[in-house]
């Protein structure tokens, strides 16, 4: 029994949807229930259940496309049912009267009309003010050109459109929806575009931080006044071992894999509305005492809310520590354009086998888990494994380097 | 302490305290003697001063524009009175060629302490050669300073320091305000050049308007504020030299700027004070500046053709609230 | 014009003054011939109009004049200026373009002013410098001075509106101005005798209730003789006067200018032979007033004086690009001009 897909109505403010993606195509099997396209509302992006199983015939509403909700997008039926009569009628509801029937032609047609909507949005006027308002709140001027239906856009439209956004909080059948925007939704794509991009590979190894430890508690004490972490100590290593292995310092941009000449060391920073990655400069160049100042800078800056767009570009490299929350492993997203990113875990005290004087005994050490991921369109196995080796390698064996 | 005068007897209060304070001081032009000026601007003047102070010339406004000049690098501070700014278009030599430029010829040598005053405005039939606002091109050449007070005591106040400005000054006074009564203080008082006066504060657009316009506009913001739109009202007071600052501030706070004043849209003292600006307020406007002046064309001669083309209190409304309509 | 030159000796003028005559006119004649030079040369830009042939005027004119008095001069300037004791040096260097020129470099040739001497400037509009030179005898005559204004202007500029209603004016309120026409026939290109009604333009000082006198423009002391009439009338409180030179400009219009296309040969020659210079110097040495030594040694005198001014031009420098936007307004101290 042939039925149509409708754009749902729901919230009760909601008047019109956009399709935003199609997650079946035209002669795919349906099941009872399936996700078959997402829509977006005023407030968020949500799925839409198939009414009944059977074959997808036909898409009438394609991505990117804004109709009002109860009209017709899509017609699910059996695979040889006439649906000639309910499209006809579809596309006479949908007002697309030079909609010719047959499918390719269709699409092509669902698309120059898609395309001319957006032409026509985007040729909205918005003074010059209205456009410094929007900037500065964090507005996405194509998305507020395609939400508000005035002509010319001025400063109190962008204001009452950024309350009305601040102010969606509805309440309904058990949920609370606050809107995707801003420094949220900027990371978000940020890291849907890296994770989708680049083929993630990882490797993890347990690097023995007993004797970094000691060092850091008896040795530098007496020797540099400030207060070294092990984060710093960490992050001294790691910029060593990239500077002695550069192919882990680069990306992939514009059809060139780019090999930096200099170690920007991103520092992971979470803050409560989201992740900051302040740059530590030529960290490569640094001595523990350098480094270790400009990272709790840098850090504090970022707390602070004072960073300056030059603090956060340009690092070639990112350190992600979680180990003060109690996470023993994880792997991070690799934050674009860069090709890899180390997560440290924190340190664990437990019973390892080490080996004195030749003889195997157990004994309790400071036991820290370290994963690298890596993009593997630029980096290989065996160049990763080998970066873990020597960060293990100084990790375990400070004294050798830092004095 | 405030007293009631009309705007001629204001101007001549300046002239009288002027010349009275400085021996130099001299007024001279068409009429001003034993008439004792055209507008009443000098009346007693002669009598009290003497005939080489107060001087009556013939119908030579080219020349004794020329000869105040002279005066001027001697040693005297003349007032020249030129009865219509229509006229100085005779005298366009002597004070764009001459009088505007010989400092700067000279390479400095001399100042020029010399004021031009002269009267603007359409409303009494005089017709096209009569009734015209030429200040633009006053404020086009290089080397005048141009004052345009709106009340009778901002142009005493201007007026007196107009005239011990070291500087050729024109002063631009409204011919239908003559006759009106105001309120002055009482006693001695001047206005700085280069300040424009904030009128009444307003937050949704801000009028710059010229002259009589100023006191049109405060009258039309009353109207304006019972349908919910306050305007800001500016005096620019002087053109040349512009308060920047003062206008700049006021446009960043409203987003919209209607610039009003009495002189042809083309060209119009409008136009300069937008592009002077624009450089400061090109982000801060909400909406495209907008100006109010007379159209293009002469000024007839009939009333029923005149007075539909002079700005006024009910244009400035109307125009206004079709920017908060659109 | 015949030679009709009347006895030095009956002027009853001493030897100092007139050799102070000539010197004036001699210093004339080299710098102008100097701006031909420096002209010719490349470097000098815009125009000069050469005061060459009317030396006598300036000359004869300024003689009378005291440190206190005024002059307005004309777009061919450079003989007043001289003649009134101006600097040579800042001359010459106003006409290079040079920042230690009068006025900066910011006037040139037309425009040079010096008000320490009263020289009220020379002017490029023509006949504008007459109401000026009205206005100061005005403020002369309210100030209860008894300082002179010379008003110097050409025959074009007597045809300009500005003449009608000065001379009107001055008249009608006695003000202390002598208004000096000088007639070169020529105003550019046009004849003056062909687009005015009354050639003699003495003539029009009838219609003013003024004196009017013509005069040999290229006799120095009969023009030194009439205008002192007119300085003592006006000191006198008894109003202007309206004297006319007619002389010749022997050059062209400005330096470059031929001067041939529009002026005829006999007028010209005959001109040329009454030089005011080389007849003055005829006369002093005829009439054994001085002798040849003494003259030479002014002349060389006054080459000297006009090789250093050259000198001192040319090695001067250009003002600032910056120095364009000074000097517009007078501001007290510590406010920005805009």
């Amino acid at each position: 029994m042939a039925k149509y897909i409708i754009m749902p109505k729901l919230g009760f403010n909601m008047d019109q949807g956009t399709v935003v993606r199609w997650l079946k195509k035209e002669g795919d099997t349906i099941k009872e229930r399936e996700e078959i396209l997402e829509i977006e509302t005023d407030k968020t992006i949500m799925p839409v259940e198939a009414p009944c199983p059977g074959i997808l015939r036909k898409i009438l509403v394609g991505e990117g496309e804004t109709i009002a909700v109860a009209l017709p997008i899509g017609i699910i039926a059996e695979e040889k049912e006439d649906i000639q009569l309910l499209i006809e009628e579809a596309v006479r509801r949908l007002e697309k009267k030079d909609q010719p029937i047959t499918s390719p032609k269709g699409e092509e047609t669902n698309e120059k009309v898609a395309l001319a909507k957006t032409q026509l949005t985007l040729n909205k006027k918005v003074s010059p003010r209205a456009q410094r308002k929007a900037k500065e709140l964090g507005l996405d001027l194509t998305q507020m050109k395609q939400d508000l239906k005035v002509d010319t856009i001025n400063e109190k439209d962008v204001l009452n459109y950024y309350k009305k956004q601040q102010d969606t909080t509805v309440k309904m059948k058990g949920l609370t929806s606050i809107p995707y925007t801003g420094m949220r939704k900027i990371i978000g794509d940020r890291l849907s575009q890296s994770k989708f991009t680049a083929p993630h590979l990882y490797f993890t190894c347990s690097v023995d931080m007993t004797l970094a430890q000691q060092l850091l508690i008896t040795k530098l004490k007496g020797l540099i006044s400030e207060k070294i972490t092990i984060n710093d100590l960490i992050l001294l290593v790691t910029a060593k071992v990239l500077g002695e292995q550069p192919k882990l310092n680069c990306s992939l941009l514009d059809g060139n894999i780019v090999y930096y000449h200099r170690v920007n060391l991103g520092l992971a920073v979470a803050l409560e509305e989201g992740l900051m990655v302040p740059v530590l400069r030529n960290a490569d160049s640094k001595n523990l005492r350098d480094l270790s100042q400009e990272a709790h800078r840098l850090i504090q800056l970022a707390r602070e809310r004072k960073l300056a767009p030059e603090d956060y570009q340009g690092s070639t490299f990112t350190v992600s520590n979680l180990g003060m929350y109690g996470i023993e492993q994880f792997t991070a997203i690799i934050n674009p354009p860069e090709a890899a990113i180390l997560s440290i875990g924190e340190i664990k005290r437990i019973p390892t086998v080490i080996e004195t004087n030749g003889k195997e005994e157990i004994a309790v050490r400071s036991i820290m888990k370290v994963t690298i991921s890596v993009d593997h369109r630029l980096i290989d196995g065996i160049v990763a494994a080998k970066f873990l080796k020597d960060i293990r390698k100084y990790l375990e064996f400070p004294e050798k380097f830092i004095l | 302490m405030t007293k009631k005068i009309t705007y001629a007897q204001a101007i001549c209060e300046a002239i009288d305290e002027e010349m009275a304070r400085d021996k130099n001081v001299l007024i001279l032009g068409e009429d001003v003697g034993v008439l004792g000026g055209n507008f009443k601007t000098a009346m007693g003047l002669q009598e009290k001063y003497g005939d080489l102070r107060v001087k009556d010339t013939p119908i030579s406004e080219n020349s004794f524009l020329g000869m105040s000049l002279g005066m001027a690098l001697t040693g005297l501070r003349p007032i020249v009175e030129i009865m219509f700014s229509d006229f100085l278009l005779l005298a366009a030599d002597q004070l764009l060629n001459q009088i505007a430029k010989i400092r700067y010829m000279s390479g400095g040598q001399v100042k020029v302490p010399l004021t031009v005053r002269t009267t603007i405005g359409a409303g009494r039939s005089s017709a096209a050669q009569h009734s015209q606002s030429l200040h633009a091109i006053m404020c086009h050449i290089p080397g005048l300073k141009v004052v345009i007070p709106s009340s009778a005591a901002e142009a005493k106040g201007l007026l007196k320091t107009a005239i011990r400005e070291d500087n050729p000054v024109v002063f631009i006074e409204h011919k239908m305000e003559y006759n009106q009564l105001y309120e002055i203080p009482e006693g001695e008082y001047t206005i700085p050049l280069g300040k424009a006066n904030v009128l009444r504060e307003g937050s949704d657009i801000t009028v710059i308007a010229t002259s009589n316009l100023a006191l049109k506009a405060v009258k039309a913001a009353d109207e304006l504020a019972k349908e919910g739109i306050e305007i800001e009202v500016i005096d620019p007071r002087t053109l040349i030299p512009l308060d920047r600052d003062t206008l700049i501030a006021s446009v960043k706070k409203t987003g919209k700027v209607l610039i009003a004043d009495e002189g042809y849209e083309r060209c119009n003292i409008a136009a300069e004070i937008v592009m002077d600006l624009m450089p400061d307020i090109f982000y801060d406007l909400d909406n495209p500046p907008e100006r109010l002046c007379l159209p293009n064309f002469p000024l007839p001669f009939s009333p029923a053709l005149e007075f539909p083309l002079i700005p006024d209190q009910q244009k400035l409304y109307k125009k206004i609230k079709k920017i908060f309509e659109g | 014009m015949e030679s009709n030159f009347k006895p030095i000796k009956s002027y009853n003028l001493n030897k100092d003054t007139l050799l102070k005559m000539y010197f004036i006119m001699t210093k004339i004649r080299d710098f102008e011939n100097a701006i031909t030079d420096v002209y010719s040369r490349g470097l000098m830009n815009g125009l000069a109009h050469l005061y060459i042939g009317e030396e006598a005027i300036a000359s004869g004119v300024c003689s009378n004049l005291t440190s206190q008095d005024y002059a307005v001069s004309t777009h061919r300037g450079h003989g007043h200026l001289i003649a009134q004791g101006a600097d040579l040096k800042k001359m010459m260097a106003e006409v290079l373009g040079r920042k230690t020129g009068y006025c900066k470099g910011k006037g040139g040739s037309m425009h040079i002013m010096d008000i320490s001497k009263g020289i009220l400037g020379a002017n490029g509009i023509v006949g504008a410098g007459i109401p000026m030179a009205t206005g100061a005898a005005y403020s002369a005559k309210y100030r209860g001075t008894d300082q002179v204004v010379v008003s110097f202007f050409g025959d074009g500029a007597s045809n300009q509106g500005t003449f009608h209603e000065s001379i009107n004016m001055a008249a009608a309120w006695k003000l202390p101005v002598v208004y000096v026409c000088e007639n070169n026939f020529f105003g550019i290109s046009v004849d003056i005798r062909k687009v005015t009604g009354n050639p003699n333009i003495a003539d029009r000082a009838f219609g003013y209730g003024i004196p009017g006198v013509a005069v040999d423009g290229n006799d120095v002391l009969e023009v030194y003789r009439v205008t002192h009439t007119a300085f003592v009338r006006a000191r006198k409180g008894e109003g202007p006067t309206l004297i006319e030179c007619k002389t010749y400009r022997q050059k062209g219009h400005h330096a470059g200018d031929p001067g041939t296309a529009y002026r005829l040969e006999e007028e010209k020659k005959a001109w040329m032979k009454r030089d005011p210079i080389k007849t003055f110097k005829e006369r002093l040495i005829k009439e054994e007033i001085i002798n040849k030594k003494e003259i030479e040694n002014l002349e060389k005198e006054s080459r000297k004086l006009i090789e250093e001014a050259v000198q001192f031009a040319e090695n001067s420098s250009f003002p600032e690009p910056e120095e364009a936007y000074q000097d517009l307004f007078y501001e007290k101290e510590g406010v920005k001009e805009r």
